[in-house]
């Protein structure tokens, strides 16, 4: 029996019904030392597939086939041989760094834990162990008696690899491991799990919905929808030869190049002068007042009318407080925002006109709709701003026009949010924001929540809509290609201060400051494996 | 549908109802005394027998009821009304002025022992239910003010308030259109608890004979007369207590069985 693991018709059922999301007769194998990377969309049963394997499926749902590691059949052990297996055998790294950690224990604690557990190990050597699998991962600077809160979100997910790691498993599950990271906080994570593997010799499933995060890593590709296994193989071949449809569609919506209109640019639509917002931060000190965080430092811009601007940064740069500065939406410290000529802000009195002209996309396409409305009364709120706005027919009407602008059916308007995918969702946040025919929009990580097919057919959508109702796009984004692919000038943002702008090639292409070199040095590229 | 949620919902069922026929009906006048026929156990003409002056156990313990129902529903009805628009309007401001005002006005209420607080205040203003009412209300507003408050901060970070707010929405119209329906479920289980708690705060108001004054009956009052003679006739004092137990009861059941069908992560999951 070859090592690894292998598995082998894997179907996950409730109640014996099959249950969305979970596998239905998967197959594949890892073998020691190989990265496989599984790639699906949401809903496509790899996350499912992995707890599977290490029988950590929710209660009441039932797996059936065959998992073995190294010739031993996991699907036949006891719950408490099972307990045996993960953390020695098997080792998980999961997507969120914030939740994955107890927020009451030290790193080192936490880490050591597993030795424990498995070696019996004594405290001391445990502790040893725990600083040896932090050393490994590049935390050797940090003390283990430090908490999680106190560190970054990579150095979080390092910890969470020390934990994986710690007993130099045969297997290394990463579940979406640099989903929540900035890009350049994911470049290293993903070198670190590199290296680990190829001097543990461990075998490592990568699950992951972006083709860009394992094409520079994996050995082999298993590309994986509605349950099933559709395409399996090398990484380059896979990638530069793709047989499944379904493949060669996720590869076509990864480097999806939506066709912007050609536009004249008007005159100055948006612009913000010197704008300083700051939060008070750190404990209040008796005489001086309280240290604070400077979120923007005096940052100015113009957008024009027809365009599109990018504004890109990693997560804490300033670029969404910049946004809602934009929308009116933050209480600055000094500097003015202006819309067409029109002062804006949360204490400036704002007509309804200057208002209506700016609109909004957010990011969480499950988060930014009132679960307890019908789909009808979403679209229809920002008529609050419309004076005369239309009622009964006509504001039906209305909906079901906005509904059509996105390419959702009438009927849509009188269903609850829930019953929507994310992209769906998407769809209607945009509808929402067309509804008061508005000149502007920000999106502040529209697409960042979506699956890449979604995301390419929303940008195809948002350059179209451009055309059609002439729109200007402020694009708050931390993924080069889609900025790359939407706007026509770009800003990057650091720290809260705009380090570089200008053209979006000219910048993505030949970039001046040392930052936006670096950002681009991290983005995982697709392209380079073609 | 849980076990609980039924039991509770029954008992509830049965609790409302004896209010309700106490309205209209009781087998004998409870103000009705008869010496003669003190301290008789049950039989056809008195269902639960009669009390020291003969009065007719089964129609206190219905008029008992409705007094009890009275009281707890006014009383969280002040509470409700007046601590829910104060969460929502220092969740609104929170931070500010307002905010800091309500929380610490809370902190105060809390700090004090509410029951000698109600004893305080009916022993001033002169022992009658409505004094009860009142006392108990008061330190029904903390509890759902605070309840409000921290739901409700939670609901402005979420993206939608956002949303709203780029519609321009106020903060009263985006408390009203979608902070409040979304604590709903929230404040109907703590109402429940609320309303259980408001009935054992009224029984040990009227043990005190601070609630409602003779001859109005009351659950708690029965108890405190019962006292003296548990040893002779001991069903006196265990009818009107089994009857708190069950009210209570019941609604505490029904509050967790609401809870737990009102949450929609296991609605979800049930669907």
């Amino acid at each position: 029996m070859s090592g690894g693991l292998v598995i082998e018709g894997l179907a996950v059922t409730i109640a014996g019904r099959r249950v969305l999301g979970g596998p239905e007769g998967v197959s594949l194998a890892v073998g020691p030392g190989e990265i496989l990377g599984l790639i699906g969309e949401s809903g496509s049963g790899k996350s499912m597939t992995a707890l599977a394997v290490s029988r950590l499926l929710p209660r009441g749902a039932v797996a059936t086939g065959a998992a073995r590691l190294d010739g031993r059949e996991l699907m036949a052990l006891s719950e408490r041989e099972m307990c045996g297996v993960r953390g020695r055998d098997i080792g998980m790294i999961f997507q969120e760094p914030m939740t994955a950690l107890n927020p009451l224990m030290p790193i080192g604690d936490q880490v050591a834990e597993t030795a424990r557990v498995h070696g019996g190990a004594w405290r001391a050597e445990a502790g040893r162990l725990a600083r040896a699998a932090l050393d490994r991962v590049g935390l050797g600077e940090i003390p283990a008696s430090r908490f999680p809160h106190e560190l970054s979100g990579g150095q979080r997910q390092r910890v969470g690899i020390a934990m994986a790691i710690a007993l130099r498993p045969k297997l290394l599950i990463a579940d979406e491991p640099t989903t929540a990271l900035d890009v350049t906080s994911q470049a290293r994570v993903l070198d670190l799990i590199r290296r680990l593997v190829r001097e543990d010799g461990m075998g490592c499933l990568m699950i992951t919905h972006d083709l860009a995060v394992v094409a520079e890593m994996a050995d082999r590709l298993a590309i994986m929808t509605e349950g099933r296994i559709v395409e399996t193989g090398p990484t380059a071949s896979v990638l530069g030869a793709p047989i499944h449809s379904y493949t060669r569609a996720l590869i076509e919506a990864a480097t999806h190049r939506p066709a912007m209109p050609e536009r004249a640019r008007g005159a100055v639509l948006a612009e913000g002068k010197g704008l300083v917002r700051d939060h008070p931060a750190g404990p209040r000190r008796l005489l001086g007042g309280r240290a604070r965080f400077h979120a923007l430092k005096g940052v100015s811009f113009e957008l024009a009318e027809g365009e599109s601007l990018g504004l890109v940064g990693e997560s804490g740069s300033g670029k969404s407080t910049l946004g809602r500065a934009v929308l009116g939406l933050e209480r600055l410290r000094s500097g003015v925002v202006r819309i067409d000529g029109a002062e804006i802000g949360p204490h400036a009195r704002m007509a309804p006109e200057t208002r209506r002209a700016v609109q909004a996309v957010f990011q969480d396409p499950y988060g930014s709709f009132d679960p307890r409305h019908r789909v009808a009364r979403l679209v229809a709120e920002p008529f609050h701003l419309v004076p005369g706005a239309p009622k009964g027919a006509a504001r039906r009407r209305a909906v079901e026009e906005a509904l059509g602008a996105v390419g959702l059916a009438a009927s849509d308007a009188g269903k609850y949010i829930h019953e929507f995918s994310g992209g769906q969702r998407q769809r209607i946040a945009i509808a929402r924001a067309l509804i008061t025919r508005p000149r502007l929009i920000v999106l502040d990580e529209a697409v960042s929540a979506v699956d890449a097919r979604a995301r390419a057919r929303i940008l195809d959508l948002l350059a179209e809509l451009a055309g059609r109702f002439g729109l200007s796009y402020l694009f708050i984004s931390h993924d080069l290609t889609v900025v790359r692919a939407i706007t026509d000038r770009v800003m990057v943002m650091k720290a809260g201060e705009i380090v570089e702008r200008g053209p979006t090639e000219a910048v993505l292409t030949r970039p001046a400051h040392p930052y936006t070199r670096a950002l681009i040095a991290a983005a995982p590229r697709l392209e380079t494996t073609r | 549908m849980s076990r609980g949620l039924v039991t509770g919902g029954a008992l509830c069922a049965l609790f409302l109802g004896a209010a309700l026929l106490s309205l209209v009906w009781t087998p004998h006048d409870v103000a009705a005394i008869d010496i003669a026929a003190k301290l008789r156990g049950p039989s056809a003409a008195h269902w639960l027998g009669t009390d020291h002056f003969g009065r007719d156990l089964f129609s206190m313990i219905l008029v008992g009821a409705r007094v009890s129902l009275a009281v707890a529903l006014v009383a969280v009805g002040i509470g409700a009304g007046i601590g829910v628009p104060l969460g929502l309007l220092a969740a609104a401001r929170r931070g500010g002025v307002v905010d800091e005002l309500v929380t610490r006005a809370n902190d105060l209420v809390f700090a004090f022992p509410s029951l000698l607080i109600a004893i305080l205040i009916t022993a001033v203003f002169g022992p009658s239910a409505i004094n009860a009412i009142v006392a108990i209300g008061i330190f029904n507003i903390p509890v759902f003010a605070r309840l409000t408050r921290g739901a409700a901060l939670a609901l402005w970070q979420r993206d939608f308030v956002l949303a709203a707010r780029v519609a321009g929405k106020g903060e009263v119209r985006i408390s009203v259109e979608h902070i409040l329906p979304n604590l709903a479920d929230l404040l109907i289980v703590q109402a429940t608890i609320q309303f259980s708690l408001a009935i054992l705060a009224e029984a040990a108001l009227s043990y005190v004979g601070l609630g409602a004054q003779p001859p109005t009956p009351s659950w708690g009052r029965m108890l405190a007369e019962s006292q003296t003679m548990i040893a002779i006739a001991p069903r006196l004092a265990l009818v009107p207590g089994l009857a708190i137990v069950l009210a209570v009861l019941g609604l505490n059941l029904l509050g967790d069985g609401l809870r737990d069908l009102l949450d929609p992560r296991v609605r979800r999951a049930r669907a």
